[in-house]
């Protein structure tokens, strides 16, 4: 009996340029940095254990080779060389709703999609009630699926793979869909099964989920594993290692490597002083804007474009999206190219680095960009005229140092203070 | 450690695979289908099925009419055309409206089934390229689906023979041997044609016109009588001969024709399948990378 669930050996898969005009497409971008006579190695030498009933990250930026290490592990496809011994049934979860299909009704794609993720008819009769009620769908149950909303989907297709119950749970993303209620319940469940004893493996760029949920993490770059080991260390490792290539300003330059899908593209993205120069060190009297570019196929009422600021911990300080906006101030976005700027106002952030986590989606429908740390800036806390704040080398303790309003006022006679019920009332 | 995490795992079927440890590297260029694994997932073949049937038949509007109508027509068309007008002589007192529709209804069963295998994976790379499972099993579902029209199409067959005033031969218990040997040819050319157009997406296009000229070198409009005996041996290698020899053999109690002929079409379509199986098994491995 092996003593690790997962254990791979110099791990490798080679993809073939060119010739097959697909597939290519996530290749393309590894060939653009360095080619290899027509082949890429989307990953190499990838060598680690995984211990039975412990949860490993594996994160890394776009293109790193999370997505194929993930794929060969849940047998999607053969690696090229060396191997993974896996001990255990793996349950692989890449996207929620797989295979559903719109003409069945929710109870037949319940048996489909479980059977597609390994269980038997018996496991998902089981279960069946357990499911449907996880997902809210009771009324819904003998409804084709096509006259679901695109929330009811989701919801069944994640009840069903929560209700799987494999040794090894492989997960990619999926938490990158659907809202943030959703989400938390996505979460809440993979850490049931790591309470459970399963093992499990996941690929996310979210980095406070990875963090909650595993202890362990793996960093890839260009497809080889560069750090190993305690979540936190790799984690900062990784967020560390992100750098704005032009300064403050990052732009794909290759219209497939642009983050994004048939809808929207982000071609670029800045943090500028006041001025519209990029930058990546900022006082924290002056604004930050925040410049994202992007084309638009057709303009979608329900598209929000916008991101998540996070401190190089992984702790996100706020979200931001242009449809923030009251209806009749929010910005227009017509078909072609757009530029949207979001202005951080000054007296909020503190001293230390931040990272711009790049968030584009259609709202409450689907992620269409789920990038994290695409931007990072720096920020000194100068406080513009306060002599206290300045004085004092040390940044405050707090994630953010906002500059609030002190007024004096009138005091409250000590009768009524003693009396709680008219000081609440009068507040 | 090991016992506690196998106490764990449901009692089912899939409890046979936890604990066992599978190794996971590329595979040998020729490894024939796992067995074990096809029954371990054939559940999935079943929820296949209900879902290619059912969206096969919800979304068109006449559904199930259309599958009786096309054969219907085809086979007017090809009594005037070809018993009327061009006065193809079916060597037996038979009508030709009657001695056609067997051979019309196998071609049909066979070119629907290519038609859907051979660009199933195609349609299904979305389901591919996220979850593992058998992918062989698209190719499979895709050939027995359009069963369903053959069985539709039948009501035609029965329909002429109500016209025509006569009875199917006793032979017609052997006509589950010969729609096997049917579905074999479709799995068989259609594992074929998906591993191909895996690979090669330019094939889906070329497919219809393959398969029109397939029906042409196929004794269907005209006896196999009508080809010079000297070459009578090239027919025995299109499987079709058999099928459509054995269609007419067993609804019309038309001669058969020669066993050997018949062992030659069995054996070609077995040979078929079975390499098709292992070019199947080969681009599976990458199938995901292709789709």
């Amino acid at each position: 009996m092996n003593a690790y669930a997962i254990s791979t050996h110099e791990l490798g898969k080679r993809y073939r340029l060119g010739r097959v005009e697909s597939g290519f497409h996530r290749v393309r971008r590894f060939a653009l940095r360095r080619p290899d006579a027509g082949h890429i190695w989307a990953i190499r030498d990838i060598t680690f254990d995984v211990p039975h009933g412990s949860a490993l990250a594996v994160i890394g930026k776009n293109g790193a080779g999370k997505s194929t290490l993930l794929k060969v592990l849940a047998r999607i496809t053969e690696p090229t060389s060396g191997y993974a011994d896996v001990t255990g049934r793996v349950g692989a979860l890449l996207e929620v709703g797989t295979g559903f299909s719109p003409e069945l009704t929710g109870r037949e794609n319940v048996y489909l999609n479980g059977t597609l993720l390994g269980m038997s008819r018996n496991d998902v009769r089981r279960r069946f009630d357990d499911i449907v009620t996880f997902a809210g769908v009771e009324k819904h149950i003998d409804t084709p699926v096509k006259w679901y909303s695109s929330g009811m989907y989701v919801r069944l297709g994640f009840a069903v793979a929560a209700h799987m119950e494999p040794d090894i749970l492989v997960v990619d993303e999926v938490l990158a869909v659907g809202d943030a209620e959703f989400q938390k319940r996505c979460l809440g469940r993979m850490g049931e099964a790591v309470g459970e004893g399963r093992t499990v493996l996941l690929v996310s760029h979210n980095m406070q989920a990875v963090r909650r949920l595993c202890r362990d993490a793996l960093l890839l770059e260009h497809g080889r594993i560069v750090a190993q080991g305690d979540v936190e260390w790799v984690v900062r490792k990784f967020l560390a290692s992100v750098e704005a290539p032009e300064l403050g300003r990052r732009r794909w330059h290759a219209p497939s490597e642009r983050p994004g899908d048939e809808l929207c593209r982000i071609v670029e993205i800045r943090a500028t002083d006041e001025d519209g120069k990029p930058s990546t060190s900022f006082f924290s009297s002056r604004p930050v804007e925040v410049t994202i570019e992007f084309d638009l196929s057709r303009t979608d009422q329900s598209l929000t474009v916008g991101f998540d600021l996070a401190t190089v911990d992984g702790i996100t300080v706020f979200r931001s999206y242009q449809t923030d906006m009251a209806e009749d101030e929010m910005p227009t976005l017509s078909p072609g190219r757009n530029a949207l700027r979001c202005t951080v106002p000054p007296g909020l952030l503190n001293s230390g680095r931040y990272v711009v986590n790049l968030r584009v989606s259609l709202h409450s429908v689907k992620w269409i960009v789920h990038d994290d740390a695409v931007l990072y800036f720096d920020v000194v806390a100068d406080h513009g005229e306060s002599l206290f704040l300045n004085a004092n080398a040390q940044a405050r303790p707090g994630i953010v140092a906002p500059i609030l309003g002190w007024a004096s006022v009138e005091p409250t006679s000590d009768d009524l203070a003693e009396t709680p019920t008219a000081a609440s009332a009068s507040w | 450690m090991q016992g506690v995490q196998e106490q764990a795992i449901a009692p089912s079927q899939l409890a046979a695979e936890a604990g066992r440890t599978h190794r996971i590297e590329s595979s040998g260029r020729l490894v024939p289908i796992d067995v074990g694994e096809l029954w371990r997932y054939r559940e999935l073949a079943r929820f296949f099925l209900l879902r290619d049937i059912k969206s096969r038949y919800r979304q068109t509007y006449f559904g199930a009419a259309w599958a009786i109508l096309k054969p219907f027509l085809t086979i007017v068309i090809f009594t005037v055309i070809f018993g009327h007008l061009a006065g193809i002589q079916t060597g037996s007192n038979i009508p030709y409206a009657l001695w056609v529709t067997p051979g019309v209804l196998a071609l049909a069963y066979v070119s629907s089934a290519l038609t859907t295998s051979g660009s199933s994976l195609i349609t299904n790379s979305q389901l591919i390229s996220k979850v593992y499972f058998p992918r062989v099993f698209v190719s499979v579902t895709a050939t027995l689906t359009p069963l369903v029209d053959l069985l539709l199409g039948f009501s035609v067959l029965f329909g002429m023979f109500v016209y025509f005033h006569r009875v199917p031969s006793w032979h017609v218990v052997f006509l589950p041997a010969f729609l096997a040997l049917a579905a074999l040819v479709a799995l068989g050319f259609g594992l074929w044609l998906s591993a191909c157009t895996a690979r090669y997406r330019d094939l889906v296009f070329a497919i219809p016109f393959l398969l029109q000229i397939w029906q042409y070198i196929t004794p269907v409009i005209y006896p196999a009588g009508l080809i010079p005996s000297a070459y009578r041996w090239l027919l025995a290698l299109n499987p079709l001969t058999a099928v459509v020899a054995g269609f007419r053999w067993s609804l019309l109690g038309m001669s058969f024709g020669s066993m050997t002929d018949l062992f030659a079409s069995i054996g070609v379509a077995l040979g078929v399948t079975v390499s098709g199986l292992f070019i199947f098994r080969r681009a599976e491995r990458t199938m995901a990378d292709m789709l």
